[in-house]
């Protein structure tokens, strides 16, 4: 007995970023499109985002920092989560960042980024490709 | 430079897997076992393992239950509750239930934020539940969510749920002692007047009672539980001066402990059992009823009465 399969995605915003609204905004989108969205708050080290992922079981966990930390704070955030043993959960990074870091990002195990100007709509649909698709398939 | 990142395969536990490191009290686990409720393809099976290694062992995790109206305080007590138990060595699992959208069944799941400054902690698990469109904001999936946090022996189970009229008093035979948090200026006398919640909380916890309004609205809600045959005790705290929390952990302990002393927590958890079949029940006949409506096609000229009575009917239930 049980319900139908809904996807679950953590907005983290790791580090010292005050700047919340395009977090807000995007958790408000991925709500709308029929998704539980559970947010961290800002200010956030990368092993709170990560034990917060575990316990809420999330598919996906939806990273945003605007103080050009990514680089060093993201990655951090794989790291807890491979320590964990949750290396399964899909990492996302979103942000201003600079076309340069997208691929130094993927290599430190983000699986996609999303820079400026990327609209929600972006996000949602490649949560439901990967994530939506997947399960459909198993 | 192109790097291709392999799709993701999410690592799948079997139930036993599952079960195991649940009582082993391994977060990944625990956590496994609370999405495993909603999964379509559990075995009922699974849950029976929950209750019947509860039983054995006794569950000795303090269940408490904490409603009100929005904006009253819940989460942030909840926060200032867990930050005191974990400095006296407790284990605290925390189950927030915020309501989904009725267009489109996502959720914004919130209360969390309130006590992220706690974590990370391995003695702190936090799961955030939608209401997933059920009405009362508890659906039978959160009951067993108790269960399965009473399996990794917690000290403390706190269940959050936003319950304010007549409908929503469920949360009381899910919890062993549920409080009602109010806040001063929040709705006149009538409000508590015309609230069921009242009659059958254990507690009234008055937050905010830093705040100069606060003794007036204690006037107000002495006069009305006067009016209540057994109604519940009252006291007032302020989870931002921290004012009367210690008093609230050692009356919600000293108030267990009369229960179990007294044999009111066997009853009240007996009667959760029940309570919990009904639960379900009523959610499977739910779903059939709904698969019946959507597909039925409206003849105007029978009465809804008589299509339900013989539907009913061919379902085999007297009628």
């Amino acid at each position: 007995m049980g319900d139908k399969k809904v996807v679950r995605v953590l907005v983290g915003k790791p580090g010292l970023d005050g700047h919340d609204r395009a977090a807000k905004v995007m958790a408000r989108a991925l709500r709308d499109a029929g998704f539980e969205v559970i947010y961290t708050g800002i200010r956030q080290t990368p092993a709170q985002v990560a034990q917060t992922a575990v316990q809420e079981d999330v598919d996906v966990v939806v990273l945003n920092n605007l103080t050009g930390a990514h680089l060093e704070v993201f990655p951090l955030v794989v790291e807890e989560l491979k320590k964990r043993g949750r290396d399964d959960i899909y990492v996302l990074a979103t942000g201003v960042i600079p076309f340069e870091d997208v691929g130094p990002l993927k290599e430190k195990g983000i699986d996609e980024v999303f820079g400026p100007g990327t609209g929600p709509i972006h996000i949602i649909n490649w949560i439901k490709e990967h994530v939506m698709g997947e399960s459909e398939g198993a | 430079m192109k790097v291709k990142v392999p799709k993701k395969k999410r690592r799948i536990l079997t139930e036993e897997e599952v079960f195991q490191r649940l009582i082993a009290g391994d977060e990944v686990g625990l956590a496994r076992a609370l999405s495993l409720i909603y999964d379509e393809n559990v075995s009922s099976e699974f849950l029976s393992r929950v209750y019947r290694y509860n039983q054995e062992k006794g569950s000795l995790s303090k269940v408490l239950g904490i409603t009100g109206a929005g904006g009253v305080g819940k989460s942030t007590l909840i926060s200032v509750l867990a930050e005191k138990l974990l400095q006296s060595g407790k284990r605290v699992g925390v189950i927030a239930v915020d309501p989904s959208s009725p267009k489109t069944g996502g959720a914004l799941l919130g209360d969390r934020i309130r006590l992220q400054h706690l974590f990370p902690n391995p003695n702190l698990f936090f799961r955030s539940f939608s209401s997933r469109g059920m009405v009362g904001g508890i659906n039978p999936f959160i009951f067993d969510a108790v269960s399965i946090l009473e399996a990794a022996s917690f000290d403390y189970v706190i269940v959050e749920t936003l319950g304010i009229g007549q409908d929503e008093i469920d949360i009381v035979h899910m919890c062993d002692i549920t409080s009602l948090v109010i806040a001063p200026g929040l709705g006149d006398d009538v409000q508590f007047l015309k609230s069921g919640i009242v009659e059958v909380v254990d507690l009234i916890v008055m937050n905010k009672a830093d705040l100069p309004t606060a003794s007036r609205t204690i006037g107000i809600l002495h006069s009305f539980t006067r009016m209540v045959e057994s109604h519940p005790d009252i006291l007032k705290v302020s989870s931002y001066t921290r004012m009367g929390i210690d008093d609230l952990i050692e009356y919600l302990n000293n108030k267990w402990e009369e229960f179990q002393k007294t044999g009111e927590l066997e009853k009240r958890r007996r009667f959760r059992w029940k309570f919990q079949v009904g639960n379900w029940m009523r959610y499977i006949m739910g779903r059939k009823i709904e698969e019946f409506v959507n597909e039925a096609g409206p003849v105007l000229e029978v009465s809804p009465f008589e299509i339900a009575t013989n539907t009913l009917k061919e379902w085999g239930c007297e009628v």
